[in-house]
């Protein structure tokens, strides 16, 4: 092994500007897989965490999956009966007895809640009217389970809402939307028909547009009022110490009481499952690269292998055999391959620390005035591993055209 | 088996496959003893060289064998005779095949570090010995390249030595030398064979080289004459 190594090192020495341009097209395939790959998963990483950070865990929801069963097929359930038109009673919205459940929930460890009622609403200032999704919370426990009052830039944050009789927090673009300012009053408008004047104690901006020009937060009572709904609350957010058994404990809710209870992750599906494919995408576009720099390598070795002819021919005759001289190509080619991607390594960091450094300014995007990167362990030894065994495996092909080179046909023709 | 042959060949036939086929050597007996500097001569295209490449199995015969050492190299594998040059057989060409990249005492130790018997340091003593012993002192760190084409031949006969081969098969070794170098050449064969009792086999053109070997065998149209 160390003879071939000696010789392949040879071989490749005896050509520093080929080599270099075959390592360095490794390189660069490596180097642009790590600096895409860190893009991608620091972006993937902050939306992640964004969601987990802003969102509940789990939210308990006034819904049931499947529609109830009527007396009917309760009856008969496998009978040949079917009834149409059936109209089922009316029944009130909301989640039953739930301070009982608030109550259970909160001896769960690692769990805290925030119920709410959504209602939806009107709000009207000066002649404009905005469709406004209205959470009525209960103060303490929400500022336990969600991040509201962070994004609260006014004084008292939630508190506020204690301070006025009707009470109304707002998102920014809301407000602006509407043309509202700190204690102004606006009018509140129910679809059962309730008017309510509502003072705006406070602001917010989260930075997720939909939020911040869609939703305002008043207390529960008085939502309950506004929306004609006494005492009923119709969703509970939960966050988790750990967010990762939020799957877990959004099933067990839901086999325990029936609600819907959706995790985290069930309700942003759609965004994972588009990681899933842009993540794809990445890696096509990266094998693409590494079959270009494979190529390089290919022409490398069969440039050796061809030019070598001679020498392989003697080291057969001296007593080296096929395999050894398979070995020494094969060996060429994952030097290339490993020295291109120890340099992929180094323009990877390179390019990441660049990348991390550019500044946009754009303010309609998001919070991020740059690129988040974040690249872990598996990024450099996944393209490194991937170059070098690429690397021999395009060095595989003129490496065993080598081995089975007859010597004496060569030295027939050399002589 | 054989009366003390170092090497020998038995009706040995090389016949070329193909649409014509091609006869190289044509049902030669032939052998050669320990300590023996034999020359082939015969016209161009006669099959000397074809049939030096049949005596250090780097070709196989069409039908016949060859013995070396007592060994029937027809029982043998592709990696048993390939085991076989690299421990018995030396091959020094018209073209001296030395490798480019690497330097003459790289060149030399080769074969040793193949085989791998001695340990490395021994190894490059050896090699410089065999430098030294064809009088290329002070060389070992040189290129190929920047030695003349004498000094470059007795390279290749010191790397054809490094395993202390039995035998020795030289295809036009001094072609495309000048007299005095080849002269040179052939004296170390001569005391290669005297001291050493190595076989040596030597194509050679030079009838003057030739009548200086212990013993010449004429080859025409593949035939022993
Ligand atoms: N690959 C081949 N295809 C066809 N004929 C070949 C081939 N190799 C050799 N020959 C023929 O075989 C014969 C013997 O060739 P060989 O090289 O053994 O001769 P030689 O005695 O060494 O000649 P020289 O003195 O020119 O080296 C020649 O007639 C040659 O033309
Ligand atoms: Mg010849």
């Amino acid at each position: 092994m160390k003879l071939l190594l000696h010789i392949a090192l040879g071989h490749l020495l005896a050509r520093k500007r080929q080599t270099l341009v075959s390592m360095m097209g490794v390189a660069m395939g490596v180097g642009f897989t790590i600096a895409m790959s860190s893009l991608m998963e620091g972006s993937q990483r902050d939306f992640i965490s964004r969601i987990v950070d802003n969102m509940p865990h789990v939210t308990l929801k006034d819904e049931f999956r499947a529609n109830p069963a009527q007396p009917v097929d309760l009856v008969y359930p496998k009978g040949a009966v079917a009834l149409k038109g059936v109209k089922p009673k009316d029944e009130i919205r909301g989640i039953k007895a739930p301070w009982n459940k608030i109550a259970a929930l909160e001896t769960m460890p690692g769990v805290r809640v925030a119920p709410s009622l959504h209602a939806q609403i009107f709000l009207s200032f000066s002649g404009k009217d905005v469709a406004v999704n209205l959470l009525g919370i209960d103060i303490e426990r929400e500022r336990r389970a969600s991040r509201i009052e962070e994004d609260i830039s006014t004084a008292g944050g939630l508190t506020a809402l204690e301070s006025a009789a009707n009470g109304i927090i707002i998102g920014k673009g809301l407000a602006s939307k509407l043309g509202v300012q700190m204690n102004d009053t606006l009018t509140a408008a129910s679809a059962s028909g309730v008017v309510m004047k509502m003072k705006v104690v406070g602001l917010f901006h989260t930075g997720i547009i939909s939020t911040d020009n869609g939703q305002a937060f008043a207390l529960i009572k008085k939502a309950q009022i506004l929306a004609d709904r006494p005492n009923v609350i119709n969703q509970m957010r939960i966050k988790l110490t750990d967010p990762m058994q939020a799957i877990e404990i959004a099933a067990k809710l839901e086999q325990r009481w029936g609600y819907r209870s959706e995790s985290w992750q069930e309700s942003n599906e759609g965004l994972l499952g588009a990681f899933v494919i842009r993540n794809t995408v990445m890696y096509i576009t990266v094998s693409a690269i590494l079959i270009v720099a494979s190529f390089g390598i290919f022409n490398v070795v069969s440039t050796v292998v061809f030019e070598k002819t001679r020498d392989i021919a003697i080291l057969r005759s001296m007593g080296f055999e096929p395999a050894d001289i398979r070995g020494i190509f094969l060996l060429e080619g994952f030097l290339v391959g490993l020295l291109g991607a120890l340099l992929g390594w180094a323009l990877g960091f390179g390019l990441s620390q660049i990348l991390g450094m550019v500044r946009f300014n754009i303010k309609m995007m998001t919070e991020v005035q740059g690129f988040i990167l974040h690249s872990t362990w598996i990024h450099y030894t996944m393209s490194g591993g991937v170059a070098a065994l690429s690397a021999t495996l395009a060095a595989w092909l003129p490496a065993n055209k080598a081995s089975r080179l007859k010597p004496v046909e060569i030295i027939r023709g050399a002589a | 088996m054989t009366t003390g042959a170092a090497i020998e060949a038995r009706k040995l036939a090389r016949i070329l496959p193909g649409l014509i086929p091609v006869t190289l050597v044509d049902g030669i007996d032939f052998m050669a003893k320990p300590g023996e500097l034999v020359a082939i001569t015969g016209a161009s295209g006669s099959g000397k060289s074809s049939l030096l490449y049949l005596l250090g199995l780097l070709d196989e015969p069409t039908s016949g064998s060859v013995i070396i050492d007592g060994i029937d190299s027809a029982s043998l594998t592709d990696a048993q005779r390939t085991h076989l040059r690299l421990e018995r057989l030396g091959f020094v060409f018209q073209f001296h095949f030395l490798l480019p990249e690497f330097s003459v005492l790289d060149n030399v130790c080769m074969p040793m570090k193949k085989l791998n018997a001695l340990p490395e340091q021994a190894q490059a003593e050896r090699g410089r010995m065999l430098l030294k012993d064809l009088g290329l002192e002070g060389s070992e760190k040189k290129l190929p390249e920047q030695l003349s084409g004498g000094e470059r031949q007795r390279v290749a006969v010191a790397r054809a030595l490094a395993n202390a081969p039995s035998i020795l098969l030289a295809d036009e070794p001094t072609g495309n030398l000048d007299s005095k170098n080849s002269h040179a050449v052939f004296d170390i064969f001569r005391r290669l064979t005297r001291q050493d009792g190595k076989t040596i086999i030597a194509v050679t053109h030079d009838q003057e080289l030739a009548s200086a070997c212990d013993r010449q065998v004429h080859l025409a149209d593949g035939q022993v004459v």
